[in-house]
């Protein structure tokens, strides 16, 4: 087991790790998650829905034998939800024990902890995920930039909080909106592509239990087919395993291109691209089939 | 200063300054990572040196070929390949009949005056003083449309109670709470996002269209603008300049097909298979500036505005045609947008257009209901 024992020299290093933890990253990604491990920087995980963002932030957590603590971000979150909140009701039984006495109800101990003040005081440091910053509002982007920068955040009634071993932060964004540039610029960037038809079979065949190796290089050229048609929705990594997964269950009734057919909703979502794809599948599966010289077994 | 240091380094840090002056953003945090970086990877190989350059000065995927290519000149010595277009020719725009205030007349809605040809030009803009569009940024932001936002803000009267505050006041008066702390989610402007066609059937309101949302983004209104030609533009930032001289400049730098073909439906396709401007179009006030002169198969274009319909908190299509009274929505595309739309609105006066913006926030009439009633 990698957790916690890996050391890193080069990216190499790094891409050899996450291998260990079945996450199949390029050299681009490699380098990336290694400056900013070096470096202590933020990084910042762009690409399309499904290629595998978060499973990175996880497999990082893994491989360097981490906490990983996660932040899902949405419209309207705040720093009570992000950062820390009082815990009120200890607050008010505390005033209304003490009396006439003075209290003092800001203390520490009145805190609870959100992920964020998680990630700043656990002192074996932490994989930090933000996800899907790009749902987020421009007040929650504007309120991590200290955070991003000096790993450090102020509380208004305590003061300011500094980590006590910088965590691992790792952002996500499906780019559904443009992130401010002070926000990118703190971050090392990289933009997760659909891998090549060879890397992504590799994928399938390690994420998707019981999918035989021609199965999955069968899937990943459909996919690939599936990903040149104006798609709404063009399907990612997770939905070529899902398809992968599905078609293999129901192989015991089916022949191949049959399942693969009634599976087919494990990898197209909206309806607009089920009556495209349903005229097209056909040549598709054809095609993948004949690209990997042989039926799935 | 760079000649004073090692010759190795320099190329290195000479490079953000070539990015720079090629329009890319990039902070003196990113250099500083940058050769941090290299000194890391170790700069055994260009492709490592172009790797850790992706990660630190992270160009969005549109700009990664221009990143490349920027990359390989400066590096390898490679000559810049600047993606100019191969037909390019100038128009200028010194007509003195476009300098007057938007004419009524009404031209051919036969599509003959559409063409699909992928010309690309240039666009010089005439500083000149169209319609008065003060009172635009003077009242525009109070009469916008305006949803509830999800964050809860400190109110007078709301429904929430506010127990951080009330605690603070227990604190602060000795147990008593003089008055209710209370919390109200708030009120956030739509968004506007106006589509503005810029094809040659077009060309005599484009410019005023690009003047009328330069004042609208100078009024501190949360609006994106894209154009529509042969391809899709996104002009927000060029139009963000102050100066509306400078902005327009800038418009007019970025947008590649001016009074080109008309290929709404491709341009309209790009915008919505792109998510990041598709999510720009949700819950939002959508405002089409064409005439729906289209060349291409009309069924292209019609997917699409029926895909922004269904995101789209108010989708309305402002027409020039429609200055006349005896319009009607005769061509194929615009037929079968009919039902789609909330409005189809005269876009041949700025003024007009100005009063209709501004009336957003009111409760309207989808068009399917008006041209129904007229019936």
């Amino acid at each position: 087991m990698l957790r916690g024992s890996v050391k890193l020299e080069q990216p190499i290093d790094v891409e050899v790790a996450l291998a260990g933890t079945d996450y199949i990253a390029d050299e681009g990604l490699a380098t990336a998650i290694f400056i900013a491990i070096k470096l202590g920087k933020p990084l910042l995980l762009e690409g399309n829905p499904g290629v595998g963002k978060t499973e990175a932030a996880k497999s990082i957590a893994a491989f360097t034998g981490r906490e990983l603590i996660r932040l899902q971000c949405y419209e309207g979150i705040d720093a009570s939800q992000a950062l820390c909140d009082w815990n009120y009701p200890r607050q008010l039984l505390a005033i209304r024990k003490a009396g006439e006495q003075d209290v003092d109800v800001y203390q520490e101990s009145f805190l609870i902890e959100r992920p964020l003040l998680k990630a700043l005081r656990m002192s074996e440091g932490a994989v930090l995920l933000i996800d899907e910053i790009d749902r987020s509002d421009h007040e929650f982007e504007a309120f991590l930039l200290e955070f991003l920068s000096e790993f450090q955040i102020t509380v208004p009634e305590i003061g300011t909080l500094t980590a006590k071993k910088p965590p691992i932060v790792i952002l996500t964004s499906n780019r559904s909106r443009d992130l401010h540039s002070a926000l990118r610029r703190r971050c090392i960037h990289h933009w997760i592509a659909y891998p090549d038809a060879d890397r992504e079979a590799a994928i399938i065949a390690r994420r998707a239990g019981g999918v035989t190796k021609s199965t999955a290089m069968a899937v990943a050229h459909a996919v690939q087919g599936l990903r040149q048609l104006p798609l709404v929705k063009a399907p990612g990594i997770s939905e070529a395993v899902d398809w992968a997964q599905s078609a293999t269950l129901i192989k015991g009734s089916s022949p191949w291109p049959v399942a693969f057919r009634r599976a087919v909703g494990a990898v197209i979502k909206e309806e607009e691209d089920m009556a495209r794809v349903n005229s097209e599948i056909e040549p598709l599966l054809v095609e993948a089939f004949a690209s990997n010289d042989r039926t799935p077994s | 200063m760079i000649e004073h240091l090692p010759r190795a380094v320099q190329p290195l840090v000479a490079f953000p300054s070539v990015l720079r002056a090629s329009g890319f953003m990039v902070s003196i945090d990113q250099t500083t990572m940058f050769l941090a970086g290299v000194g890391l990877v170790g700069p055994s190989s260009m492709s490592q040196i172009r790797k850790v350059a992706y990660a630190c000065f992270g160009p969005s995927i549109e700009r990664h070929c221009e990143f490349d290519a920027l990359f390989r000149a400066h590096f390898e010595g490679d000559a810049v390949m600047v993606s100019t277009p191969d037909d390019e020719s100038s128009i200028e725009d010194n007509d003195e009949s476009l300098n007057s205030p938007l004419a009524t007349s009404v031209s051919d809605e036969s599509g003959e005056a559409a063409s699909d040809n992928d010309v690309f030009s240039k666009r010089e803009f005439v500083q000149c003083d169209v319609v008065d569009l003060h009172y635009l940024l003077r009242d525009a932001k109070k009469h916008l449309p305006t949803r509830r936002g999800f964050r809860l803000r400190p109110k007078r009267r709301g429904r929430a109670f506010d127990i951080k505050r009330s605690i603070a006041q227990i604190v602060r008066f000795d147990g008593d709470i003089p008055r209710p702390a209370l919390r109200k989610r708030h009120y956030r402007q739509r968004p506007l996002l106006l589509l503005i066609d810029i094809s040659g059937s077009m060309k005599q309101y484009t410019d005023d269209y690009l003047r009328l949302a330069h004042y609208l983004l100078q009024a501190d209104m949360q609006i994106e603008v894209f154009t529509l030609g042969t391809k899709l533009t996104q002009i927000t930032q060029a139009l963000a300049y102050h100066d509306e001289g400078i902005a327009l400049t800038k418009a007019a730098e970025l947008v590649l097909d001016w009074d080109g073909g008309t290929l709404l439906g491709q341009a309209m396709s790009s915008f919505i298979q792109e998510p990041r401007y598709m999510s720009l179009s949700r819950g939002a006030a959508v405002m089409v500036l064409s005439d729906g002169l289209e060349c291409d198969n009309p069924a292209v274009l019609v997917n699409a505005v029926k895909r922004i319909s269904h995101t789209a908190w108010r989708l309305s299509w402002a027409t020039p045609l429609a200055g006349d009274p005896r319009f009607q929505p005769r061509t194929a595309a615009l037929k079968a947008m009919l039902p789609l739309l909330d409005d189809l609105v005269d876009g041949s006066s700025l003024r007009v257009l100005a009063e209709f913006i501004l009336s957003l926030g009111k409760n309207k009439l989808t068009a399917l209901q008006i041209w129904k009633q007229e019936k």
